[in-house]
Parts: C-alpha cells; structure tokens; sequence
C-alpha cells in the first residue's frame, strides 16, 4: 500500500511542476550546509574551511540532486514527455511530414474501423435468437437439383405442404418444427393500409425464442382450426393501439387484399421489441389453422419451415431422417429437403461480400502503413546526420531508439484517433450509402469492441512502419555518416524504402484491379437497355382487381353454360375498364402529370403472370414459358417502349378481336416468319379451358421485367379493353415523380375505396434501389483504389525525390561532361521504372488471384478479364511514373557549377 | 550491488525514523549528525544521500515536513514522524530484532545445545 503511496505521489510529482521542487531542494540543501558551517566555525574552522569541510561532507551536490529528481517523479515517464516535447518541437518545424504522415494513417485506420463497424454490426453481433446455432431452416427442394454455388440464395426454394410438415414433427431430430406463411392483407375497416402479417404454427414464437409482452401464445389447438386470435408486435402495438395498456382483447379488422374479404379478429398476445424473424419483418402473426382441412386435403406446398434441432442431434442426422419423410408424404411432385443454418439463412448472401470489402479496406490499411513506413526511412535519412552527431556526443543507442520509438507512437496515437473519428463518420456514410436488404445494419454500432480494433490497428501499425526504421537509424555508424558531410551517402541504394514502394504498388494493384472489376460491373449493367424509359415515371400498384360479384359466380358455376361466363367476363372486363378509365381521367388531372396509363405488371414493380405457350410443331409437354402482361392503350409510349414493327393497340381492337402486342424476343423465338399475320394458340383466354387464337399486331422491344441483369424474356401484351387485368397506374410527370406519390394513392381510393394501394414507387429510385449494392461496392472499390493509387504515386514520389537530391553531384558532373537534360531526366525514370516493374511483376499474380473469389459478384466482366489487367497496370505505371516526372526534371535542370561547388 | 543498496537503503530509511522517533522534529542536517553520532562515527555517510532517502519516506507517508527555524535561527526544513511513521518504527524495531536473532543464530560458530 505503501508503495502505492509514493508511485501516486511520484506521479503527482511529474504532473506538477519541478520548477518548485528544484528551488524547494536547493533551499534545504544550502540550509543544511549553512548549519554544518555554523557548527565547524563554532569548532574553530575559518569560514573557508568550514564551507569546504561541510561541503566534502555532503558529497556530490548534483548527483544528490539528480537522485532526489529521480525519486520526486518518474523519471522513465518524464523522458517520454521529454522525448514527446522533443518531436513536437521538430513536427512544428517541419509540419508537413507529420501532417501527412497522421493523415495517410487515419486515412488507412479510418477506413478499415468504418468498414470493420459495418462488418461487427451485421455479421459478428450475436444472432437474434436465443442459442441461434440450433436453429435451422428447411427448404423444401428439387432433389436434382443442386444448390448453385454463388448464386441467389432464393434458387431452388419451395414451400413444404401441410402432411410433410405433420410428419416432419414426428421425427425425432428437431426438438420443435414450426412453420409460417407471409400475407400481405389489408388492416382496419377502412382498408387504408396494408401490413406484413405472418400467418405461423403455435410453436413458431418458441421456436424462435420470442417471449411475449402481454398475452399469450397461439394454442396447438389454433394449428387445427381456424381462430381469431392475433399477436402484434411491439411495433405494430405502438403503431396502431398507441401502446395501450389493455390491449388484449381489443379488436383488430384485416382483410385479404386481392378478394376484399375481411375479417375481425382479437388481439391475445403483444411481442417484445428484441422479436425478429429471420425473412421480412411482419407486423401482425396469426395462427396457421384456417389452412389445416384444405392443406391436408390437396398436399399443396404452402408453407416455409424453421426448426430447432433436438439437443445432441446433428444437422446432418436430422436431414437423413427428414428426408425419407418428406419425399414419401409430397406427393405433388418430387421433393427432398435441405437445411440451413438460421446464420446462414440470415446472413448468407451479405457476409461474403462483406469481407470482401473489409479485406479492401485491410489492404488500403497496409498501403497506408507502407506509406508511413517510406515516409519514416526517408525522414530518418534525412535525421541520419542529427542521430549521428547524437551517438558520437555518447547518447545511448537504447536512448536514442526510445526517442525515434516515442516520435513514431505519437505519430501512431494522433493517426489512430483521427482514424478512428474518420472511421465513425465513414461509417454513418456506409449505413446511408448501404444497399437495403442488409440486415441490422441501422443496429448502430456504439461499441467498445470498436475502439480497441482501432488501438490494435494502431499498434499494428506502429509495428509495421515503427520499429524496423527506428533499430536500422539507431544501428547506424556515427563515423560513417559524419564524414558523408550530412548529405548521406550515394552508395545507398535505398533497399528499405524501394522494397516498400514496391510493396505499395504491388498492393495498389490489387485493389485497382478490383475497383475496375466492380466499377465495370456497374457500368455494365446500368448501360444494359432496359427498353423502356425510367426516369419521370411513377408507379402505383393495388392488388384489389375483383369486380365483386358473390352470387354471380356461384351461378356460374351451377350453370356451366359456355354462353354465359363468356358474358360474364366481357362484362366484368368492361365494368373494370371503366373503373381504369375513371382512375387515369383522375390521374390525368394531377398537376405536373403528362402521361398516364394502366398496366398489370410495370417493370421494376410488378410480376407478370406466366403462361406456358406450346411451341409448333413439338409434342405436348414441351412447352415454353411467356410473360402475359395486360396494358391501356398509352402504356407502350408512356413507358418509351418502341413498337419496332406493326402496331400498338387502338381504340377498334374491341373484345373477341384478340389481337395481341409481342416483345422483340417472342417474336424471334414463335414467329420468326414475321410477327405480323403471325398466330399462335394457347389455352389461356377469355374462355377459361378453351384454346384461344391470338394474332400478332406489333413488336415492341424487350423490356428487363425483374432488374438491369435480367435477360431477355418473351412476352406478349394483351389489350385491356379485351381483357382484365389492369392493377398497376402508371404517370409521367415533368417534376419530381414522387412528388406526385400520395396524390396517386389519394385519387385511387376515391374512384374506388375498394381498391387498395399497396405500394407507390418512383420508377428511376427502384432502379437505382437495384442495383445499389453494385453502386455500393463499386463506390466502396474504385475509393479504395484511388486511395491506394494516390498513396503508391506519392511514394514512388518520394523515393524518386530523394533518389534525385542525392545524386545531384553525381548529375553535375555528368551535364559537366556533356550529358543532355533528357539523358540526366532518363537516369531517374529508369530507377522508377524498375520499381514500378517490380511492384507489378508482384502485384499482377496477387492481383489475379485475389480477382476469382470476386467472380459471384460481377456481371458482364470476367474476374480475369485480361483488359482488367492491362488497364489497372497501365494506370497505376503512368501515375507512378507520372509521380517521378517533377524530381526528373528536377534533376535534368541541374547547374553543374552549383551541384560542384557544394562539394 | 542493487541488493545491498536496497538493503542500506531499508536500514538508513529505518535509523531516519529511529532518530526522530527519539529526538522528535529535526532537520536533515540534525538526523545525520544524530545518525553518525549513535553510530559512535563507525558509519560515515555522505550528508547528500540523506535526502532521496527522506524524500520516499516523505512519499510513502511516514514523516511529514515543513520549514521552521533553528535554534541558532536559520530557516531549516523540519522532518516529524507521522502516526503511520510511529507504527513502521515499531513494526521495524521488532522485524529487525528477530532477523538480527536469526542470522546470530545462523553465524555464531557454535551454540552450546
């Protein structure tokens, strides 16, 4: 404890001022000897010797001194402050060494800890669910195929049906398998919104883990029947009930969008905040029984699954009993199963990318310690002479390599907080600037974890461009360097510094080379035509198209007569015509609108319906599937679709016409006599079951229905005053699109408050929403490449700079015999050339390897592209080159009398 | 040789404390004195060493100081034992003796049993 004491007082003591203590000390000393002279006179000394006497006695007054400085702080700590003041003082000397230095690091630091906050934030926080590593889902797959490596993870999904999951519960390697529904329904009387419900088992809550708020569960007994119970979410609770307390109970209207049926149901359970499912966030669950007699009955898929695994049971066990289970009890058609971890569910798709731009952001971090390391050697040269002079007046080596260590830890100090406030504001930049669809990324990421990555960075750093200067400038030869005269020597060929160069451009090569890989992909794909026109356009989309007719249709039935249903639907298509007329007139109407028209699947926004069309000629069961749209007669040219051939639709082509619009690529495949005059069948029309004739009226070009890397598919359009179908609105305004968002959705429910506005989009948003997590890394790549870029350039630079001074002797008297500017300017690119050889001899093989583990995430470009190659090393070699063209002329501009005379 | 300081240092630091549990406040001059004299002048130190030593005790809280004056009237720094001072010297005292028992148990040639 005692000890303790006096480290705290010793620690005072360097914090206070030693100014007092020195004149505190020498007071006491020179009272101690004024005493001891008393008593030698008062023993008969003369004043002289009795001063001599007491002051032998004392002994060595500075060495007591020094030892009493010692003792009154902490003298190891008080050299590092001393050593601190110290590169201060040079720092303020020369401010732009340091400034660049601390700015390559938080640069390097800064961009590593952003991306790192992202990376900790979505993949290395703790999974949503309590001991989440038992958590599995199970797809329900086609067993020939194969799960395609990198490709979308949603390939080869199916749903499971009703009997596969009633005897998948009695296998004994899931401890709960429970499964779920997503509904998109309507929600209060008034349908005025539409929300995410989930329709799930009884067991899905506990299989997740979810604890309830207030309430209870969905009861086994719900699987079975149907209830009308409900659970909010603790959002939707707060959204829709304000957070009132006696919430359960309480009534809660939904409705089924696409029919208009609605139903009352009661609210018996609200779930905590931390709820997550693992696919889509639903504000509203209910139970899963209103499905059971018909999903027995029929066996078809209809339900996604998630398990948690019997405790000891492997993941691969429980697949092998799954299996035998569910191939016997699919009976529509052949099914297996697969099961993936809830982790990779989750974050499959997002994690390697992810890491991949973390591994970026770590070689612009290596890129950038190099770069500090350069400038340190190249400094140190620069300090060989002071350091000299410093040994030869006997300073230790161990002192002095401390001062070069505590100059390069402030430097790593000052960097790594700049970095990592750089880095905190990166990271805001990244959460904004990333695409949707990654999970948690809004969680925010305030931890400490955060900060002591930042410290490790920094130490790493520090060791990285530190130390190895530090111990060759504190091995150097007092002599040696002294008798260069201070201007260091020529013989040195600079291995230290132009192996980092070295380093630096092989490394910049890499992430050029994946700046341009990810930057063509985005060009690439956002130059891909879409065929139609984006921008200005507005989109609403409504699910309700039922024209409600109840009885109607039950009579139908009971008459079969072909006669009438054939009425019946030219009467509903006329009634739904008239409703479209009525909502475009109105959208018409809207201020900055210059177009309007109707369609039932807008690019972007909507799913065409598909149609198997059989191909002439060929067997039956060779079909090919089309997309069938249905449009008003303005769509083709609001959309900036161009009719290549024919026609489009006019007010005459009536019902039982049946003439139809194709796009370019179904009439290359059906009709390749001409589209025009061209016929084709197909058992989809206006007589439900009947074979219908269609003629071809016009070509339009292809359309890129689902997104920019979507190819080219068939498609023909039908005309909607011959058919129904029409669900989404579409305007062109010559403002800003979204402006005109909410006045859509107004005018639509005032024509028909049946209709329900599920969705509003502009049109040029989703397409940028496309193809942002493409943006997102290309952006990300081509900065860590510029960085890089910019980095190796300054320090081939700096190398060539120095290179240059050194030798300007050497070049004087080189232009003294009769050398010409150009031939002193090639010396000095010939020494840059050879490094930047280098750089790529090592950084091209790096580079292409690296290169394949972006393949999954390139579209129209080879990760081995060899034109990649080329033009990263062609940029990255004149940059560099470019870099050493200031000191080569430098150089060349040599006055050999002056370079002489400095001798 | 860091042991043996170590050691000199320990017992100069417990004499100090001695000295002014006996003689009350004193300036360093007066302990050294005091200290060579009750050493009957076989230990010669030199004075300087006296006050590093009084300053980690000063650190570590066992004696407290301030500056008064001397009976022939010279401005003099006065050290006095605190009351944690007091226990160490008596802690000391007793430690000492017994390892002082020890090792004349352990050097003297032979004991009588």
């Amino acid at each position: 404890m005692r000890a303790l004491r006096a480290w705290v007082m010793r620690l005072l003591g360097l914090l206070s001022g030693g100014r007092w203590r020195e004149r505190e000390l020498a007071a006491e000393i020179e009272s101690h000897l004024q005493l001891h002279i008393d008593d030698n006179v008062r023993a008969g000394m003369s004043p002289e010797d009795a001063r001599r006497a007491a002051l032998l006695k004392f002994g060595p007054v500075e060495a007591t001194k020094d030892e009493y400085r010692d003792r009154a702080s902490l003298p190891f700590f008080g050299h590092i402050a001393r050593d601190l003041r110290y590169a201060l003082r040079r720092w303020r000397h020369r401010p732009g060494f340091a400034v660049t230095a601390i700015l390559i690091l938080a640069l390097g630091i800064g961009a590593t800890t952003a991306m790192f906050s992202v990376v900790d934030t979505v993949l290395l926080r703790p999974l949503p669910w309590p001991e989440a590593e038992r958590l599995v889902v199970a797809h329900a797959v086609h067993p020939e195929r194969r799960q395609k490596p990198g490709f979308s993870a949603t390939w080869n999904r199916r749903l499971l049906s009703r009997p596969a999951w009633d005897a998948l519960r009695q296998t004994h390697g899931f401890a709960s398998l429970a499964v779920w529904q997503p509904v998109q329904q309507t929600i209060g009387e008034l349908r005025d919104d539409v929300v995410q419900t989930l329709h799930v088992s009884s067991n899905f809550l506990p299989t997740l883990g979810a604890t309830i708020l207030h309430g209870r569960h969905f009861t086994p007994a719900e699987d079975e029947a149907d209830s009308d119970s409900v659970i909010l979410t603790h959002e939707a609770w707060h959204r829709w009930f304000g957070a009132r307390p006696d919430i359960i109970g309480q009534p809660l209207t939904l409705g089924y969008a696409s029919s208009g049926d609605q139903k009352r149901h009661l609210v018996v359970g609200v779930l905590t905040p931390a709820f997550r499912t693992y696919s889509g966030s639903p504000d509203v669950l209910l139970p899963i029984g209103y499905f059971a007699q018909t999903g027995r009955a029929y066996a078809s898929p209809a339900y996604r699954a998630v398990a948690r695994l019997a405790d000891g049971v492997s993941l691969e066990a429980a697949l092998a009993e799954a299996e035998p289970v569910v191939r016997a009890t699919e009976r529509r058609e052949p099914t297996s199963i697969r099961l993936v971890p809830i982790a990779d569910e989750y974050l499959g798709g997002v994690a390697r990318p992810l890491w991949l731009l973390f591994g970026g952001a770590a070689l612009l971090l290596l890129v950038a310690c190099s770069s500090v390391a350069g400038l340190l050697v190249g400094e140190g040269r620069a300090r060989r002479h002071e350091i000299a002079v410093r040994l030869s007046l006997g300073a230790g080596r161990a002192r002095v390599m401390r001062q070069l260590l505590v100059e390069h830890a402030l430097l790593a100090v000052i960097g790594t907080t700049a970095g990592l406030v750089f880095g905190a504001w990166l990271a805001g930049l990244f959460v904004a600037m990333a695409p949707e669809g990654l999970p948690r990324i809004h969680a925010g990421s305030s931890d400490p974890r955060l900060a002591w990555f930042a410290a490790g960075l920094g130490s790493l750093a520090l060791l990285l461009f530190g130390a190895v200067p530090a111990m060759s400038l504190a091995r150097s030869v007092p002599a040696g360097t002294l008798a260069e005269g201070g201007r260091g020597a020529m013989h040195r060929r600079h291995l230290g510094q132009r192996l980092i160069v070295v380093l630096q451009i092989s490394v910049a090569l890499v992430l050029i080379v994946g700046a341009c890989l990810f930057g063509e992909t985005m060009y690439r794909l956002t130059s891909q035509p879409l065929g139609f026109e984006p921008s200005n356009v507005a989109v609403a989309s409504t699910t309700f198209t039922g024209i409600r007719w109840g009885s109607g249709a039950a009579f139908v039935a009971l008459e079969g007569k072909r006669d009438f249903s054939q009425r019946l639907a030219a009467l509903e298509t006329s009634i739904e015509g008239l409703r479209t007329r009525a909502v475009l007139e109105r959208l018409a109407a809207i201020p900055d609108v210059i177009g309007v028209a109707g369609a039932s699947a807008v690019p972007f926004v909507g799913v065409p319906r598909e149609i198997a069309i059989p191909l002439e000629g060929r067997p039956a069961p060779e079909t090919h599937s089309v997309h069938r749209h249905v449009v008003t007669r303005q769509y083709f040219d609001l959309m900036g679709m161009r009719i290549v051939e024919g026609r489009g639709f006019t007010a005459s082509d009536r019902i039982g016409a049946n003439a139809v619009v194709v796009s370019r690529e179904f009439q290359r495949r059906f009709c390749p006599q001409g589209a025009i005059g061209c016929r084709f069948s197909l058992t989809w029309g206006p007589e439900p079951g009947q074979v219908t004739h269609w003629d071809v009226v016009g070509v339009v070009s292809n359309v890129k229905q689902r997104n920019f890397s979507d190819g080219n598919a068939a498609a023909f359009y039908e005309f909607n005053q011959q058919t129904r179908g029409v669900t989404q609105f579409v305007v062109r305004t010559s403002g800003d699109p979204s402006a005109v968002l909410p006045l859509m959705r107004q005018v639509i429910r005032d024509v028909d408050p049946q209709m329900v506005v599920t969705s509003t989009h502009a049109l040029e948003s989703l397409a940028a929403e496309d193809v942002a997590e493409e943006r997102f890394r290309a952006m990300l790549s081509i900065a860590y490449g510029g960085a890089a870029l910019l980095l190796a350039a300054a320090g081939l630079y700096g190398l060539a700079a120095r290179r240059a001074a050194e030798r300007t002797r050497e070049f004087g008297v080189r232009v003294a015999l009769g050398a010409r500017p150009v031939d002193v300017r090639r010396l000095v690119l010939r020494d840059a050339w050879i490094v930047v050889g280098l750089g790529l001899a090592v950084g091209l093989p790096a580079a292409y390897s690296a290169s394949q583990v972006t393949q999954s995430f390139l579209f129209g470009v080879s990760p081995t592209a060899p034109h990649v190659f080329v033009l990263a090393s062609a940029v990255l070699a004149a940059a560099t080159v470019l870099a050493t063209m200031p000191p080569a002329h430098r150089a060349s501009r040599v006055d050999p009398m002056l370079a002489l005379r400095a001798e | 040789m860091a042991k043996e300081t170590d050691v000199w240092q320990g017992t100069l630091a417990l004499m100090v404390l001695k000295t002014l549990e006996t003689l009350g406040p004193l300036h360093g001059y007066g302990i050294a004195r005091r200290i060579e004299q009750t050493s009957g002048d076989t230990l010669t130190l030199n004075y300087g060493t006296l006050y590093p030593a009084l300053l980690k005790l000063e650190q570590e809280g066992y004696v407290a100081s301030e500056w008064g004056v001397s009976e022939n009237n010279r401005k003099a720094k006065y050290y006095r034992l605190t009351r944690a001072g007091r226990k160490r010297v008596a802690a000391a005292a007793s430690e000492w003796e017994r390892t002082t028992a020890i090792l004349a148990r352990f050097l003297s040639p032979e004991r009588p049993s």
